[in-house]
């Protein structure tokens, strides 16, 4: 027992070490050292850009995050948003931030609701037939961008011809326990994961916070409507692409997730929704990831010994903690100005890896999930069931 | 049910009540059944794909023919008997309840008419033991069958049968259905590719286009333009035409043929980026194989031919995926499949390239388009075809198998159903152009 438990506490340990160091080395940078404007005929190679925006309410400093997209240094671009109705009190901030940027393009158009598709790519479905863009950038309305970070990403399409360019997430602004525990989350676990599965094994993870897309290699699959009855886009899109011959890859250029206000209740619902459809996607890899929270793993270890493992237990979470906390050091730069989350670090973390094992568990009881307002029902690669898709279905399992 | 028993279904969309019903789907079928129709779908689909794997892939082939063989019928006897599938069907309808709550989902007293054997045996017991006094069709999809589309107690069904083509007709008597039970209709083909019943406007247009671009060297209308001049309604003797042509490939609904698109690819590579072929890849609602096929296409280098000589059919929706397919067959020249149901779209001019059959019905629907010789096997490998292709287009062939498929093959299918079903009565013709 004690040699299997170590066992596994090694594996563990390994790969987080090397998720950490490979965070560290592919860390953001304050500039991403693109293509520096060098005269008006290399400015020409820059590929006009669409950023398609789907926005449902106010996220957190909504305004300063669409700011950042209206201060980017790249030659030619739009900016598209589709939200639900013009009821939406993003509208009025929208507007507000354009009419200070009348030189870029941007278009603000209401795109309904359709109850059986994936509400945010039957947005993406509209914008992408009012763009004009040879590329498309996806960058979800809480996402927040440095001036050079389009310029990096088609540097990267430019270098390679990728037709999907993924980026690593940093979390970000936290101003509540929950905010520090989602977007340290997101630093450690979620980015860890995109940079380490892409450095050691090729395998794209992209997060649908940013996706580049070039707009033809989409055209192939009919759009993005291709992906409209799943819920997990982003994965599926990554995936799609790949197999389909398309260059998939990252540059590791970051962008910000702006999370200041979560409370444990959206916490743990936003974590349980993408625990869920990663369950959906692939449940080999599901199960393994209970190998990334050690800390749980250790204390069913001291439980099932009646309590012999108290040091190993100590040892593990010490070991965690510091892992985390050079995580957050080196991505985190905002946060790591501010004294507070440094002192509630040590205590965040074991916390954090309580609630993510009890969110660990939710796919084995439920295979609903809530997202923008409803509870949708999902399947294998996160399939949006409804009883009126019946054909759909009937093709899907075969 | 597969893809070839929806497409059978989709072109008598308009004549019905409700809608397509698929049984075994998430809306139709009790929950307890639906299990039983996903593990056959899914057996068939497993079994269809590994099929082209060395030892264990031929095995699960065997075990496929094996269950649908279909008996020689020659010399002629009395097959009326129950075979092994009959009482397999039989048990499942009985025991497992199979079928057994579709009645609830029929309007009343109105005909039903089924593509897929299994739901119509079982309405049919039902219609026996006094539950509904409705007509009760099925619709035969291919050239020849397995016992197991007539029930135990052939002679004394009511089950009516539509039939695509005479041996099949034959077939249905061997098994001991009574002849009054059997209606020559011929196969539904889609109307939006015919035109009228009278008039056969749409399909005339299109295959008089077709024969010209299949003929670049003149060699079948010198044996052809007149009764080619006589049969479309053309007041002089048509032209030889374009010199670029369109092939389509089929890639079946279990998505078994998907790796002779890279061999095609390779061959047409050429042609396609000088603009002198366009091919069509017909993907059917998997993405998978969607996935697979734009994979190839990127091997290849042609992605840039991507809607331009080169067209993606695909929806997951299947009727949608049906209706873009109807569409493209207007601008096909050569349909390239293996012997499915869509052999019998040879009726519409299209010459019928055969890849290779899978299953005893298949087999027979191939030796039926050799027949009519409206069905070509290819001279050489897919990875040579730009060569061969040439040489069939050159020398008349495929359009001489164009021409015997529009004369031979039942064109009025889906007219004739529904003159049945409104009238009940309907006419069988010799004339190519009223059959």
């Amino acid at each position: 027992m004690k040699i299997a438990f170590i066992i596994i506490l090694s594996i563990s340990g390994v790969y987080l070490f090397i998720m950490t160091f490979m965070t560290i080395i592919h860390r953001p940078r304050r500039s991403y050292g693109g293509s520096r404007k060098s005269s008006s005929r290399a400015e020409l190679l820059y590929p006009p850009v669409s950023i398609l925006k789907p926005i449902r309410g106010v996220e957190d400093d909504l305004e300063a995050n669409l700011e950042s997209f209206y201060r980017l240094d790249y030659p030619v671009y739009e900016i598209l948003f589709a939200i639900d109705d013009w009821k939406d009190k993003a509208v009025e901030i929208i507007k507000r931030v354009s009419e200070n940027y009348p030189r870029i393009r941007t278009s603000i158009m209401a795109a309904g609701h359709h109850s059986t598709e994936n509400p945010k790519v039957h947005k993406l479905d509209f914008l992408e037939k009012q763009s004009y863009g040879r590329l498309l950038w996806v960058a979800d309305a809480n996402v927040r961008v440095e001036a050079d970070t389009l310029r990096s990403l088609v540097d990267e399409y430019l270098k390679n011809g990728s037709s999907v360019i993924f980026s690593p997430i940093m979390g970000t602004c936290s101003r509540t326990f929950a905010s520090l525990m989602e977007n340290t989350s997101l630093n450690f676990f979620t980015s860890g994961n995109v940079i380490s599965l892409w450095k050691l094994f090729s395998i794209p993870v992209v997060v649908g916070k940013s996706m580049l897309i070039d707009r033809l290699a989409l055209k192939t699959f009919g759009g993005f409507k291709y992906f409209k009855d799943y819920l997990a886009e982003d994965y599926l899109i990554g995936k799609s692409f790949q197999e389909s011959g398309f260059r998939v890859s990252t540059n590791f250029t970051w962008v910000s997730n702006i999370s200041q206000r979560a409370s444990l209740k959206s916490f743990f619902k936003r974590m349980a929704r993408w625990a869920r459809l990663r369950y959906q996607l692939n449940r080999p890899a599901y199960l393994s990831e209970i190998l990334l929270n050690p800390l749980v793993l250790s204390l069913s270890a001291v439980v099932v010994s009646g309590g012999r493992f108290w040091n190993l237990f100590l040892l593990v979470a010490a070991v965690k903690i510091l892992l985390e906390y050079l995580n957050f050091l080196a991505v985190n730069a905002r946060d790591r100005g501010r004294l507070v989350n440094h002192l509630l670090f040590p205590l965040m973390v074991p916390v954090k890896d309580v609630i993510f094992f009890a969110v660990y568990l939710t796919p084995f009881f439920s295979t609903s999930v809530e997202w923008r307002g409803g509870r949708i029902r999902v399947g294998k690669n996160s399939l949006i069931y409804h009883p009126s898709r019946h054909d759909k279905l009937v093709y899907e399992e075969a | 049910m597969g893809l070839g028993h929806l497409r059978a279904a989709f072109p008598l969309r308009r004549l019905s009540e409700k809608e397509i019903i698929v049984w075994g789907s998430g809306r139709y079928a009790a929950p307890n059944e639906k299990k039983y129709w996903r593990a056959i779908r899914r057996t068939y689909y497993f079994l269809s794909r590994v099929g082209s794997y060395p030892v264990l892939g031929k095995l699960a082939l065997k075990i496929i023919m094996s269950i649908q063989k279909i008996p020689p019928f020659y010399p002629r006897k009395d097959l009326s008997s129950p075979n092994l599938a009959v009482k397999l069907l039989k048990f499942l309808i009985r025991r497992a309840g199979l079928c057994r709550k579709l009645p609830e989902y029929l309007p009343a007293g109105l005909p039903v008419i089924h593509t897929f054997y299994a739901t119509a045996i079982a309405l049919d017991r039902m219609v026996d033991r006094g539950h509904s006094n409705r007509d009760n069709y099925l619709l035969v999809c291919d050239a020849d069958i397995n016992r197991v589309w007539v029930p135990e107690k052939p002679a004394e069904s009511r089950l009516k049968y539509l039939v695509p083509c005479t041996q099949v007709k034959r077939r249905l008597l061997s098994y001991g259905v009574r002849p009054e039970n059997i209606y020559m209709t011929g196969f539904p083909l889609p109307v939006e590719n015919i035109g009228t019943e009278s008039g056969l406007e749409v399909l005339k247009i299109d295959l008089l286009a077709r024969l010209r671009r299949l003929d670049p060297g003149g060699k079948f209308f010198a044996y052809h333009s007149h009764s080619v001049s006589h049969l479309l309604g053309l007041k002089r003797a048509p032209e030889t035409g374009d010199s670029n042509f369109t092939v389509m490939f089929a890639i079946g609904g279990a998505g078994a043929q998907a790796e002779i698109v890279r061999l095609i690819l390779k061959s047409l590579n050429r042609s396609i980026q000088a603009g002198q072929v366009r091919l069509l890849l017909s993907c059917g609602v998997q993405r998978r194989v969607l996935e697979k096929t734009i994979r190839f296409i990127n091997q290849e280098g042609l992605w840039n031919q991507i809607d331009r000589n080169i067209h993606l059919i695909f929806s997951d929706d299947v009727f949608v995926y049906f209706e873009q397919f109807n569409r493209w067959l207007r601008q096909t020249d050569v349909l390239w499949t293996k012997p499915s149901e869509l052999s019998f779209y040879c009726a519409l001019g299209l010459p019928i390239l055969m890849a290779d059959p899978i299953g005893p019905q298949e087999e027979l629907n191939k030796r039926w388009l050799m027949e009519i010789h409206a069905g070509l096997m290819p001279p050489g490998p897919p990875e040579y075809c730009a060569e061969w292709l040439a040489d069939l287009r050159e020398n008349g062939r495929l359009a001489e198998a164009a021409w015997d498929g529009f004369l031979k093959g039942r064109k009025l299918g889906t007219y004739k159903i529904k003159k049945l079903l409104e009238q009940g009565q309907y006419s069988e013709e010799i004339s190519p152009l009223k059959q």
